[in-house]
Formats: structure tokens, sequence, C-alpha cells
């Protein structure tokens, strides 16, 4: 059982746009199984996707996500868990300061960028899929949410040197146990979430960081290490929406 | 209440009435309704509607595996809710469609 490539896209693109929705997956399956049927028959009796689907995508998708029910998981669930990956990420980036105090905006700021690029991302998933977007488009749209979202970092960082906020200090056993769970939880979250995001992150994020404490590097090469890092993650991203299909 | 949410309301109750004849499925229904020259809508919408009219308990669901294979088929059942509702249907529609034909007939002479 085949379909055509205009059918196929048309599901891979609900499927994406659904999942970035956070709808009920086995829902989602039901109703994809459905129209994937329905899409064979008519395929077969000569009808065209338009004449399924009318003839905006996007109307037909935004008139399925109103039925589809929300997964309430998201929040229990994936919520509590996004927090945990932030505070491992924060916990990180301070080993590699050899930095053993946290402030309150840090603590409070890096879940909430963390929060702000998820559901960006997710946003973003969501207009690729329901608007005929170019793969050049689609392209410069990872690189532009790369740079916002590593602003939001880059911003986080100046603002916890100018704003004065609380500062808890944490003894160099417990800074251990810290450094362990953050391990612990990156493994975790790669496991659980099946995908390499949780790992790639740190990677693109910490290795310049390392190298530039070891070698020293000129304003430069700085920069260039920024725009190879900004290239990396929107590929990464380009990457992973492709790998949801 | 938009042009599309009247015309939704009424293929709600033209599907409670096809399924009310036997168990059938998406494509069968579409075919159906185009038999009776029913084409105002794309024939996708039929799912979110159908997805809903589960979730009000209107109709129930049956796999069965196709003899050709491949994915399984989803049939639709009606319900006792669902046949009540169909009951309200045709009340309310042959209210609707003799008092808006007693208008139209009036307007023209």
């Amino acid at each position: 059982m085949t379909l055509s490539k205009a059918s196929q896209t048309f599901l891979d693109n609900l499927r994406v746009y659904l999942f970035a929705s956070n709808k009920k997956e086995e829902e989602v399956k039901d109703l994809l199984e459905e129209l994937e049927d329905h899409l064979y028959e008519a395929e077969q009796n000569g009808k065209s996707i338009e004449h399924i689907i009318g003839n905006s995508p996007k109307a037909y998708m935004k008139e399925v996500e109103a039925e589809v029910d929300k997964d309430g998981r998201f929040w229990i669930l994936y919520m509590p868990m996004i927090i945990l990956g932030a505070f491992a990420y924060l916990v990180m980036d301070k080993v590699l300061d050899n930095d053993r105090s946290y402030s309150m905006l840090s603590l409070i700021g890096n879940p909430v960028v963390f929060i702000v690029s998820i559901l960006g991302l997710f946003g973003l998933y969501r207009y690729n899929a329901a608007n005929h977007v170019s793969k050049k488009i689609e392209m410069i749209g990872y690189i532009l949410f790369s740079i916002i979202q590593f602003s939001l970092f880059i911003g986080l960082l100046f603002a916890d040197n100018y704003i004065e906020s609380p500062i808890f200090t944490i003894t160099p056993a417990a800074n251990t146990a810290f450094i362990s769970i953050s391990f612990l939880v990156f493994v975790g979250l790669a496991i659980f979430s099946k995908t390499w995001f949780v790992v790639v992150m740190p990677i693109l994020f910490f290795i310049p960081q390392l190298i530039s404490r070891y070698i020293q590097i000129s304003e430069n090469t700085e920069l260039v290490f920024l725009f190879c890092i900004l290239l990396g993650l929107a590929a990464y991203m380009f990457w992973e929406a492709k790998r949801m299909n | 209440m938009s042009s599309s949410q009247l015309l939704k309301g009424i293929l709600e109750g033209c599907l409670l009435a096809l399924i009310a004849e036997r168990e059938t499925y998406g494509y069968e229904m579409v075919e159906k309704l185009a038999a009776y020259e029913f084409t105002m809508v794309s024939e996708g919408s039929i799912y979110p509607l159908l997805l809903r009219m589960k979730k009000e308990g209107l109709v129930t669901t049956t796999s069965k595996a196709l003899p050709s294979g491949g994915p399984k088929r989803k049939y639709y059942q009606l319900t006792p809710a669902g046949k009540e509702a169909l009951n309200e249907f045709k009340t309310r529609w042959s209210a609707i469609s003799s008092s808006v034909d007693n208008i139209l007939r009036r307007n023209q002479s």
C-alpha cells in the first residue's frame, strides 16, 4: 500500500503539527491511520488530495486540532523534566567555571529560558508543518530561532552579572553530588526522550567553552566559534524535525 | 453561527443517519454522501466530526483487519444515545426545512 508523495507529505506534516500541539498520541495515531486508509482509497479512485482535505491544509489541520484532546502529560510529566534538565545545564555551566554559587536569578531564569525555547521550537514546528515553507526558509527559521535562543542564554548570563539577587553557595561535597545527579539527568532524559537533543545541546554549548579555557583564542575566533554553534544547533533542529516524520 | 458550523450540524445528522442504516467506515460514508449529492464539505472533514461524535458517546468503533492486509479499518456503530440524537435531528430538521421552505416560497411569489 503506497500513497502519493503529496498525501504522504500531508500526513507527515499533520503528525508533526499535532505532536507539536501537544496532542494525545493515541488519538493522533488513530486518526492518521483512518486518514491514510481514506487517502489510499481516494487515490485508487483518482481523487486528488485537495478533494479530501480542501484547498488549505492549514485550515484542515486546525479543524482536526480542535477535536483531538490535549495531552495533560506535558505539564505534569514533561515540564518537571524540562526544569530538571535546565538545572543540570546550570550545574554543568558552573562546574566549567569552577563556581559553586548559584544566584536566585539564574535558578529561576534558566528554567524559564528553557521552557520559552521549547514552546518556541514547538511553535516553529507547527508553523512549518501547516504552511508551504521551502527548505531554505525553514533553515533560516531555525537559524533565527537559534540566534534568539542563544541570545536569551547570553542575556541571562549578563543580567546575572549586573542584577543582584540572593546567592546560594554549596559545599564541595554537595557540588560533587550535583554533578553526579546532573550527569544522571542527562543520560535519563536522553534515554526517555529517545532523542539526542539533551546530549547534543551541552556538547554544542560546553565544548567551545572548554577549548577556550585551555587554549588562548582571539575574539575573532570566538565569534567564529559562536557562529559554528548556532549553525550546529540549527542543523540539528532541522534534522530532528525530519526525523520526527 | 457561521455557515460552516451550520453545515457541520447538518453533516453530523446525516452521518448519524448513514451509520444507523448499518455499520460503516469513513470512505463508505463519503461515497454515500456523494451519491446523495451532499458534496458541500471536503471529504476529510468527516473525521474530526466523527471523533467528536465518538467522544460524545453517539458512536462506537471497532477495528477490523482488511482481507487485503494493511492497516485495520475502523467501523462505526450507533449507540442508544446516537439513536436519540438522530431522532432529535430528524424532528429539528423537518421543522427547520419546512419553515425555511415556506418562507422562501412566499418570497418568490
